[in-house]
């Protein structure tokens, strides 16, 4: 079953996110912000991260950053905020996201993505 | 109560007590910046996670305090026991609406009326501190018109609408599909807050048409602020009032909306040709309707346009006419209104209540609007061609052309085309090689020619479908929740410098180039 790592420091969004993800057969774990991400990044190989902007500690851009830095740009990064102006979308995919998605993301769309980048049938 | 909603509650009331116990220290503490950035960090997690659920009452109130915290941590506004004050009474009255939430009792009018009130008094914390950061941009709080009894007139600009949008806008009321019109004045700080006006009026939910007016004459260049939006929007889109307003739901309050009746788009416009010299057909054409021949009055409505210029008024008047005729059951009373006005080349009043047909009955149905997993492949591709065409910079080439490949090459195989791998790897491997991503760039157009700009149709899916999968444990929404897919194409809202008094946009393959823009504090 496909890894996906969850990266939010809002509960109700990874859980929402989690039973998106869960429902179309996805392994899901949770990270509360860009540091404890990078640290279950070290030692599980996930599939696929979905990335919130602004958490404490280590943002969503941090954590991308740091992430493509250590050679991982082969793991597709989804990040999703609630902003949605075209300065934040060019920074993510600066920052080395795959993809921009604006909170809130529906189900379908974010299931359609997470396949479309795993490379999953349709 | 499922799991995520009583989730949502307890996390709203964890939040609630933050942001006391924080209001609290900075009653000591006036001028630390970390508890601030804190504060708005925990306002800002609220309010996106109140953007899960359809509570519109709650995200306007939360909305203006974070744009309130956002203003202050950036010292634009003085932190004050006043404003602390309006805050925890602002905070107190979202700890109401979650009671609400809890006890599964409907908002009231009186609560939904608290709500602007709130809202307004945060925001009005931001333009008389900050002065020259008016928020509303001196504009008094408006209420969605949703449900106002009649909107003509702010649908009035429909005039503005090419024929042919409104023509396209009529043919997808004949299937059943609503027309509403948006009007949107954004705040001037709008660049500040994360916000990006344009894009925001494109995506909107079955766009069709945006159109983009000045809101006060402009200034001489030498005094004009490049980082305030002054510019009004108006959009016109097929969508459910509904679904418009959960796309709005950060900003409520700078918009206004009106359901278009399909005959308020029945605007001839064209070359008077020297006035009104008709009278011979107006008269067969009437003498047709009356015999309720629609066939014969078809023929000569035919004949008719055939002869004449297309630029004429009259042509215009004789297209709406065909339209009219191509219904199941023809308006007469609407075509007799289309033909009297040929006598004097005046647009017919459509709002008159003797107005009653087939074409104002209120549609029935939404169209299908496609398929996600078209719409989600359009985003990806766009996405990788907007990430490929970022400025080369060798530090993260390497990595941006990885992180490329490995959505493209997991698109191909989602669609089955493994053979096509090969050939994209190759490409990949020469432009890491040659330190350009220029080829890449050339493969994606011919390799998913269908993917290039955004249509109004794959914006309409992004935003509007009401989620087809949703999981057992996602709350059934009242509103459908809106995935605002974020495409390569779409356009900065960079303020318009043009002394343009009106900048009309199409729906075109070519859409605006974008223009630099500066970052919104916000996302720093």
């Amino acid at each position: 079953m496909k890894k996906i790592l969850v990266i939010d420091d809002a509960a109700t969004v990874r859980m929402y996110h989690r039973n998106i993800l869960e429902s179309a057969g996805y392994e899901v774990q949770e990270a509360i912000n860009g540091i404890e991400a990078l640290e279950k990044a070290m030692v599980t190989a996930f599939d696929l991260y979905v990335v919130d902007v602004n958490m404490p500690k280590l943002d969503g851009y941090g954590f991308l950053r740091e992430l493509r830095r250590q050679d991982m740009p082969q793991v597709p990064a989804i990040m999703v905020s609630t902003e949605s102006g075209s300065a934040d979308r060019r920074r993510a995919y600066a920052a080395g996201a795959n993809l921009y998605l604006v909170k809130p993301t529906r189900p379908d769309q974010l299931v359609a993505h997470v396949a479309l980048l795993q490379g999953d049938a349709l | 109560m499922n799991d995520l909603l009583a989730q949502f509650l307890s996390e709203a009331r964890d939040a609630l007590e933050g942001i006391g116990g924080k209001l609290m220290e900075l009653e000591r503490a006036p001028e630390d910046e970390e508890l601030m950035t804190q504060l708005f960090r925990v306002v800002h997690t609220l309010k996106g996670n109140s953007g899960l659920f359809d509570f519109p009452e709650m995200s306007r109130v939360l909305h203006a305090g974070e744009d309130l915290m956002d203003a202050v941590r950036h010292g634009e506004v003085r932190y004050s026991q006043t404003l602390a004050d309006r805050l925890l009474d602002a905070m107190d009255f979202v700890g109401l609406l979650c009671d609400g939430i809890e006890d599964d009792v409907p908002v009231s009018t009186e609560m939904a009326a608290e709500a602007v009130r709130q809202a307004k008094g945060l925001r009005a914390l931001i333009r008389t501190d900050a002065g020259e950061y008016d928020t509303l941009a001196g504009a008094e709080v408006v209420e969605p018109a949703n449900d106002a009894s009649h909107t003509l007139p702010l649908a009035q600009g429909l005039a503005r609408v090419p024929e042919s949008i409104r023509m396209q806008a009529w043919e997808q009321a004949q299937t059943g599909a609503p027309l509403v019109w948006v009007h949107y004045v954004p705040s001037e700080e709008c660049f500040y807050q994360g916000d990006d006006p344009l894009h925001q009026a494109n995506q909107t939910p079955g766009w069709l048409w945006t159109g983009m007016a000045p809101r006060a004459p402009w200034p001489a260049i030498a005094e004009m602020d490049a980082y305030r939006c002054m510019l009004d929007f108006d959009v016109l889109a097929s969508a459910e009032v509904a679904e418009v307003t959960t796309h709005y739901r950060y900003v409520p309050d700078q918009i206004q909306t009106a359901v278009v009746t399909p005959l308020w788009l029945v605007i001839p416009q064209g070359d008077a040709n020297g006035g009104p010299v008709y009278d011979d057909f107006v008269e067969d054409a009437i003498g047709l309707l009356d015999g309720k021949d629609f066939k014969g009055l078809g023929r000569a409505v035919d004949t008719m346009l055939e002869l004449s210029s297309p630029a004429l008024w009259l042509s215009s008047a004789l297209r709406w006419m065909q339209r009219l005729l191509l219904t199941s059951a023809p308006d007469a009373v609407a075509l007799r209104r289309l033909i009297d006005s040929l006598k004097t080349l005046k647009v017919p009043d459509w709002s008159a209540a003797a107005v009653s047909s087939a074409a104002v009955a209120a549609p029935a149905k939404v169209p299908p609007l496609g398929n996600v997993h078209t719409t989600a492949l359009k985003n990806v591709v766009d996405v990788q061609r907007e990430v490929l065409s970022l400025p080369d910079d060798a530090a993260w080439l390497p990595g941006r052309i990885k992180a490329a490949v490995a959505s493209l090459s997991g698109c191909l195989k989602a669609f089955g085309r493994h053979a096509e791998i090969p050939a994209l790897e190759a490409l990949a491997a020469q432009a890491l090689e040659t330190q350009t991503a220029a080829g890449l760039a050339q493969w994606l157009d011919t390799a998913f020619p269908d993917e290039g700009a955004a249509t109004s149709e794959a914006q309409a899916l992004a935003v509007s479908v009401p989620a087809t999968a949703v999981p057992q444990q996602v709350p059934a929404l009242a509103k459908p929740v809106p995935a605002l897919v974020q495409t390569a194409q779409a356009t900065a809202a960079a303020p318009a410098l043009s002394p343009q008094a009106e900048i009309d946009r199409e729906p075109s393959d070519t859409d605006v180039p974008e223009a630099d823009v500066k970052l919104g504090r916000r996302s720093e």
